[in-house]
């Protein structure tokens, strides 16, 4: 039996933008790709036992399918896709638009690291898994990821004062 | 010691800030991409018993053939067995030839005779022997006096009374 309804908007409210943000780098239409994700996992049967993983997974593979076919749109529409996100009530909406302004500037095999193991939960070795690399290769990347952004947050900081 | 753990503190820090702040979708996107699921789990649904009454109805129209097939084959061969009997035409009588011979006719056109056919209306009865009156005396004397006695007088009732 497929994942029910409140399972499946749990999941969309906590993991619909990390995952734009994951695809963002690998394809230009990831509000595409995260849905296509989503309506395969609402009829997926059985249900996959870590959807989260999964949903990654398959998000990431639908967004490398994409790429290939549509090379030239991806580059135009690139430069105007921003991942948008609304604050939740106990959220800063501020802090949130930098956040995601410099998780956006990451590189992109960093920010891959990065959104899967914060927002994603996932375990390094589920995220080396992911992106095809070791596990200390992930942690490494996961670790420069955490430093870049520090110094983008600071920087927007400093130029804020 | 785990060798996959942030050792620095700042980093830490800014790993759980960033794991405490929430991305979440607004509200009608989420309600969107929900119906979305929704409707393809809906369709595939739809489409798994729309697939099975497809199957049903070819299975059925399979059966259906197969049994009519033979039934038209037997049908035909009735309607082979029940051709008309050739009808004789009338072929266009020559001009020149006004009595042509009897012998030549007869061959041509059938002969037909028509019988007649006896019904017995009253087949309940009993068939009138047909004996000489000598006969019947003589079968009389030969009866059975007691019969011999009621037929007389029958007879002589009929006689006197018509």
């Amino acid at each position: 039996m497929p994942l029910n309804a409140a399972q499946l908007a749990k999941l969309i409210e906590s993991q619909a933008v990390c995952l734009r943000l994951w695809v963002r780098s690998r394809c230009a239409s990831g509000e595409d790709v995260v849905q296509e994700a989503f309506c395969r996992l609402a009829v997926q049967e059985p249900p996959p036992e870590n959807p989260v993983a999964w949903l990654y997974r398959v998000c990431r593979n639908l967004a490398e399918r994409q790429r290939l076919g549509d090379k030239r749109r991806r580059e135009r529409e690139r430069a105007t896709c921003r991942v948008e996100a609304v604050p939740t009530s106990e959220a800063d909406p501020l802090e949130i638009a930098e956040t995601l302004a410099a998780v956006e500037e990451l590189e992109d095999e960093l920010r891959e690291v990065l959104v899967a193991r914060v927002w994603g939960q996932l375990s390094l070795e589920e995220v080396a898994r992911l992106c095809g690399v070791s596990t200390a290769t992930a942690f490494r990347r996961y670790e420069a990821a955490l430093k870049a952004l520090r110094a983008k947050l600071e920087t927007k900081c400093e130029n804020q004062r | 010691m785990n060798e996959h753990t942030l050792h620095d503190p700042q980093l830490q820090s800014l790993e759980a800030r960033l794991a405490a702040t929430p991305l979440q979708l607004p509200a009608v996107e989420q309600q969107q991409l929900l119906y979305r699921c929704a409707w393809e789990a809906g369709k595939k649904t739809a489409g798994r018993s729309l697939r099975l009454w497809q199957a049903a109805t070819a299975a059925l129209v399979v059966l259906l053939l197969g049994m009519s097939i033979p039934l038209a084959r037997d049908e035909w061969l009735l309607a082979a067995l029940r051709t008309p009997l050739p009808v004789p035409v009338e072929q266009p009588h020559p001009p020149v030839e006004t009595t042509p011979p009897a012998t030549l006719a007869q061959d041509l056109v059938p002969f037909r005779t028509h019988h007649s056919k006896v019904l017995e209306l009253d087949a309940w009865q009993l068939p009138v022997p047909k004996h000489s009156f000598a006969e019947e005396m003589a079968q009389l004397a030969s009866s059975d006096p007691h019969l011999r006695s009621l037929t007389m007088g029958t007879l002589s009732r009929e006689i006197l009374n018509p």
